[in-house]
């Protein structure tokens, strides 16, 4: 049935304020958590970071003290359901083990994303990073068997598979190569546009963790790994933010945010297996639909538009997480070799490639150095390959072995 | 009815830039245009590049208005935008006509007409700076801001008479010399009363210090207002 948030009811802003108890929640039960509401509370995480951190740009860009202070008081909102999303995540689940959710999320949201979308080069672009998340999986989940002498099994059961993916070492692209191209608000479908900002936003949220994280580690090839991968969490951050349209005003920006979370909002509270997290969707979806609706106001008076000539008639079919593994080894299949050149995707290590790859892997990849250490101390690797042996044949352990 | 805002739902397609992605069923290229205007013995995909970025400042110049009409503390100076509003209403749909009449689409969104758009966007965001401006200096920027709006469209409505004369003789010809007899006039009367306006407002302020004293005034009552109805 069809979902339109601009016609629904609902909560008044003031009614939305939340005290410190309601936003201290029980985290959820790590033992007994399905991954993908783990990667759901990933996810909105990283679209509430996004919303608050859009909103304080905004708020640099105005002077209007009505359009600074409806801003601050949706993005008080923001904040607490930030918080309130982010503290589900339990202290016993380790950081390593967030990680893996982290990548799992990646993963199986950006091949959704890719399913989905309808212009053939976002979908490219989706279908290119896909591969380096999957393979951070794969480089982390070895990490975490070193560090913690648990199986990544445990975090991510058998719904995503553990396997290498365009290899790290290889991801390190001269920044000119990281930029895309972008839709133009003309002429793009509105899913298109809603996954730019999901993506943007689940990416930079990922980028942010490993900053603020990635030192918390004694092991220097943990902190390595953190730092390595961060830096290619910086260059998806770039490819995806690229690809929304920079002629969108600001009101326009505020207004798609909103739509936006009320989407995923509604997407995940339909599929939600945790009965008491499905009701935080469902109040934070009640929650951004006035939020919308201010937004939308703010749209009428400030920029002269009809927020009606922006947004679709209803919201598109669901985001759905969920697992991708047939079309993931499709992807890699075909497109484990691909690099960037400028804003086109090439086969070629050209030259710019191969001077940028020289320069930071000029001293060993820690992204190569786990798998050879745990390897060293396990006698294999660590993968989860659930549908049989790697599709790119020389990205098999026996092959790894043979090197060896 | 006219089209405000072009947009998937309206038909929308465009010849993309090079940063720009677009699904193939939205795309235009050079080939398609080259019948544009095609008796006129000027150049087709020129011509309807030209026009896309015309009839969208025309466009963005009811947005434009829109928020003027909404933002504005003067009673005289808000009926007056919705008249104009009407007016631009009108215009865009005489720019519609012709580039059919031309064998274009109107919902077509040339390079060109993407650069109009980002220049008229920035143009209302400027008006995002009111908190500086006391509230007849705000008035005055309004003017202005719908002053450069206007002046945009006497220089448009001019590059019309000026293809119309160069074209050959032909239907292309006549529709364009009909549609600047349309546009021309309404749009130097526009000028004209933000430039008449503009001197009227800083004339009288400058002769007139009670002016700006009454300004000031009505400044103190906004701000009370705006404390009472916003939060903190």
């Amino acid at each position: 049935m069809s979902f339109n948030p601009l016609t629904e009811k609902g909560i008044n802003l003031d009614e939305q304020v939340r005290n410190w108890a309601e936003l201290n929640v029980e985290p959820y039960d790590k033992a007994s958590v399905d991954p993908y509401t783990r990667c759901r509370v990933i996810a909105m995480n990283g679209i509430e970071v996004e919303a608050v951190i859009f909103s304080h740009q905004f708020n640099r860009h105005t002077d209007v003290p009505e359009v600074k202070a409806a801003l601050a008081e949706i993005r008080r909102i923001e904040q607490q359901q930030q918080k309130v999303v982010n503290w589900l995540i339990p202290a016993e689940e380790s950081t390593l083990e967030v990680t893996l959710g982290y990548e799992q999320e990646a993963v199986d949201l950006t091949a959704w994303l890719a399913r989905s979308e309808p212009d053939p080069y976002l979908r490219q672009t989706y279908d290119f990073g896909l591969l380096e998340d999957f393979d951070h999986l794969y480089r982390y989940a070895n990490l975490y068997e070193l560090i913690e002498g648990k199986q990544a099994e445990d975090v991510v059961a058998r719904l995503t598979e553990v396997m290498p993916g365009r290899p790290t070492r290889v991801e390190h692209r001269h920044p000119a190569d990281n930029i895309r191209k972008h839709y133009d608000r003309h002429t793009v479908d509105p899913l298109s546009r809603l996954h730019a900002l999901t993506i943007t936003a689940a990416e930079q949220q990922t980028m942010n963790f490993y900053m603020n994280i990635g030192n918390r580690y004694l092991e220097p090839v943990a902190r390595g790994l953190y730092a390595e991968i961060g830096m290619v969490e910086e260059e998806h951050v770039t490819q995806y933010e690229s690809m929304l349209d920079p002629g969108e005003s600001w009101f326009e920006q505020l207004l798609l945010h909103e739509y936006n979370e009320c989407y995923m909002y509604h997407s995940f509270e339909a599929q939600e297996s945790d009965p008491r997290i499905r009701r935080i969707w469902e109040l934070h979806l009640a929650m951004e639909i006035e939020q919308l609706r201010i937004a939308a106001d703010l749209m009428r008076r400030y920029d002269g538009r009809d927020p009606l000539e922006v947004l679709p008639a209803a919201l598109p079919e669901p985001v759905l997480l969920e697992p991708n593994k047939q079309y993931v080894r499709e992807v890699l299949a075909d497109q484990v070799d691909l690099t960037s050149l400028g804003t086109g995707y090439v086969r070629d290590a050209h030259k710019r490639f191969q001077e940028n790859l020289k320069r930071v892997n000029a001293a060993g990849n820690p992204s190569e150095e786990v798998i050879d250490i745990h390897r060293e101390r396990f006698g294999r690797e660590y993968r989860l390959q659930t549908e049989g042996p790697h599709p790119v044949r020389e990205l098999r352990e026996e092959a790894f072995a043979g090197q060896a | 009815m006219v089209t405000t805002a072009v947009r998937p739902e309206t038909g929308a397609t465009i010849k993309p830039g090079p940063m720009i992605t677009v699904p193939a069923d939205r795309l235009v290229q050079d080939d398609q245009l080259r019948d544009f205007a095609a008796d006129s013995g000027l150049d087709g995909p020129f011509l309807a590049d030209q026009f896309s970025a015309f009839i969208a400042h025309e466009r963005m110049g009811l947005n434009l208005l829109r928020t003027l009409h909404t933002r504005t503390d003067n009673p005289g100076l808000r009926n007056r935008y919705a008249e104009l509003e009407g007016e631009t209403y009108e215009a865009v749909g005489e720019w519609e006509r012709l580039i059919e009449a031309l064998g274009g689409n109107p919902q077509y969104a040339s390079p060109a007409g993407r650069a109009t758009e980002a220049l008229d966007d920035k143009v209302t965001e400027a008006l995002l700076l009111s908190g500086s401006a006391d509230p007849l200096t705000f008035e005055q920027a309004e003017v202005q801001a719908y002053l450069a709006a206007a002046n945009q469209c006497v220089a448009q409505a001019t590059l019309l008479a000026a293809f119309a004369e160069e074209a050959d003789d032909g239907q292309a010809k006549q529709e364009m010399t009909a549609s600047t007899g349309a546009l021309l006039p309404p749009a130097r009367r526009h000028a004209d009363w933000a430039t008449d306006t503009l001197r009227t407002m800083a004339v009288a302020q400058a002769k007139h210090p009670m002016v700006r004293k009454i300004g000031e005034a009505a400044e103190q009552i906004v701000d009370k207002v705006r404390n009472a109805v916003t939060p903190g």
